[in-house]
């Protein structure tokens, strides 16, 4: 009955399958301070040093006690990776892409032909490795990455939003090229043991773009990075920022095995908006995670578990000042539920 | 030549079919036809983002709608510019709204919508950027002297800044002169509250709603 590791228990929650009990895990970042000041390894350092983002990862595991290794903590090592400007992070604070690199379809190809080996990104792989030769036989090793089309946003800048309106054949191009990128990062990581994808894809929302340029300009890409997964008995997980909950059937066609909604929307109406994939969430990372007691975050954790949720999860990612005690009543709420 | 009524309906056009270039053509044919700048601005350009705007809240038109539609008005209105302010001529003015993403967030979109949204509302929007400094906000509410403070936080990080906001305003003797109103992905009505904001705004249509009411 109970003889699933944490691995194999939560491969088959997010495929569907049947187990003995939930998996306590954050498919978003698990980063805190509290975890930095346990395990001594900080932000901004930890998001620049193999090592020391792999001992803050892991602190997601020994502090916390989630059932799951996972890296990293930002969103902006691809931006990075392209040249795009970035602000530091501090100790409470992720790293921010605030330069652009791509202005027109003419710009794409000075970026073709890279090699993965350079920057930030090897960095995150090489953290991957050191977690999963330390765990990867019993914990599950998750990786995480920025979406192709917030991607392409970071790459272009705020007129995205207008170029795949005003200019399709750019839009497509740019996208494809993301998509590319975000199929290889995926498999390196994969290569250094990552078992569990996590796109994060912030600004792809249905409801701010619309079902007709998010069908053309979203799901195409995150099924390419889906396909490539699947080939690797990898699950992939979607996370995208807002309600989401109009947008829950399209996302779903990308063939994600699971789709992380925030706290804007209601679990029970997203557990029954999807038909294969299943619905990770959704605590209020501030009004609830990080403000509140442990009481009241069992209590929240218990509606959201009612709702039908495949997994217990922050509904963004974890704010850096969250108290540990809180985050353990979270895991305390998921080990305890039977499906 | 086009009557007034013709033009102006050009105008709306140019903005419903998202076009800059017909947006500039029909400002300069409106000034060569001696029609009122202001006028051309109100009942054309600023009655079609109405109608942008209404339809983005109705989920019919998205975001790159919105942000085309009011590209091309602005292409229209900087044609107008300069006739504008030899007429010395002011479109009407509700308030002033003092508008800025918070320090350490560099996210700008929803802030823009709501900035755009205010400006059709016909309150002065004074825009000043984003990942803007405490310290820059109270120095520029001491010399704009608007009547709304608003930040948007887009980061759960990054909210925290909101209530140095107003602290800072406090100290610096300003809060109580203006209205300060948050808004953001992860700000709520509970965040204002703990923080002592005057006004929660939970999107555009709502922030517009909240300011007429007090101006």
């Amino acid at each position: 009955m109970s003889n699933y590791t944490p691995k194999e228990r939560l491969a088959r929650i997010l495929k569907g399958q049947s187990v003995d009990r939930m998996a306590a895990i954050s498919v978003t970042q698990t980063g805190t301070v509290e975890q930095m000041e346990a395990c001594g390894a900080f932000w901004p350092e930890a998001n620049e040093d193999a090592q020391l983002m792999a001992k803050l990862g892991e602190a997601g595991h020994t502090v916390v006690g989630f059932e799951a290794v996972r890296v990293p903590f930002d969103i902006t090592a691809e931006a990075e990776f392209f040249g795009c400007k970035i602000k530091a992070g501090t100790k409470e604070q992720q790293p921010s892409v605030i330069g652009h690199v791509i202005k027109n379809i003419d710009d794409i190809a000075k970026f073709e032909g890279y090699s993965l080996d350079h920057g930030r990104i090897g960095i995150i792989c090489e953290a991957i490795k050191i977690l999963a030769d330390k765990y990867g036989k019993e914990l599950p090793v998750i990786g995480s990455m920025i979406g192709p089309f917030s991607l392409a946003q970071h790459l272009n800048g705020d007129d995205w939003f207008m170029n795949i309106f005003t200019d399709e054949q750019f839009g497509l191009k740019l996208v494809e090229f993301a998509t590319e990128f975000n199929v290889a990062y995926a498999k390196k990581m994969v290569e250094n043991g990552a078992d569990t994808m996590v796109i994060i894809d912030p600004t792809a929302s249905a409801q701010l773009i619309g079902a007709e340029f998010y069908e053309k300009f979203v799901v195409p890409s995150h099924k390419k990075i889906v396909d490539a997964m699947n080939e690797l008995n990898v699950p992939t997980v979607l996370h995208i920022c807002g309600d989401t909950t109009a947008g829950l059937a399209l996302m779903e066609s990308s063939g994600v095995n699971a789709i992380s909604v925030d706290q804007s929307v209601d679990p029970a109406t997203a557990v029954k908006s999807v038909k294969t994939a299943v619905i990770v969430g959704n605590l209020d990372p501030v009004n609830v995670l990080w403000n509140k007691t442990p009481e009241f975050i069992k209590e929240k954790s218990k509606e959201v578990l009612d709702a039908g949720v495949a997994l217990l999860a922050p509904g963004c990612g974890i704010v850096s000042k969250t108290p540990t005690e809180n985050l353990q009543a979270m895991v305390e709420m998921a080990k305890a539920h039977k499906y | 030549m086009a009557t007034k009524a013709e033009i102006i309906a050009k105008a709306k056009a140019a903005i419903l079919d998202f076009d800059e270039e017909a947006a500039e053509e029909v400002a300069n044919e409106s000034l060569k036809a001696g029609i009122d700048p202001a006028e051309l601005i109100q009942d054309g350009f600023t009655a079609a983002m109405t109608e942008v705007g209404d339809q983005f809240e109705a989920g019919t038109l998205f975001l790159p709608h919105v942000i085309a539609a009011s590209e091309a008005m602005s292409a229209g209105v900087k044609v107008l510019t300069p006739a504008l302010e030899k007429m010395g001529s002011e479109s009407q003015n509700r308030g002033t709204v003092l508008i800025c993403t918070i320090e350490g967030d560099i996210h700008t979109i929803g802030k823009d919508i709501v900035a755009t949204m205010l400006k059709i509302a016909g309150f002065k929007v004074v825009d000043l950027g984003r990942d803007i400094a405490i310290k820059d906000i109270v120095s520029k509410t001491s010399e704009v002297k608007p009547n709304v403070v608003a930040t948007s936080a887009l980061m759960t990080t990054t909210m925290v800044n909101q209530m140095q906001v107003e602290e800072q305003l406090k100290e610096a003797g300003l809060r109580a002169g203006v209205k300060t109103m948050v808004g953001g992905a992860p700000v709520t009505q509970d965040w204002a509250n703990k923080i002592g904001a005057d006004i929660y705004a939970e999107n555009a249509a709502d922030a517009v709603t909240k300011l007429k009411a007090l101006f």
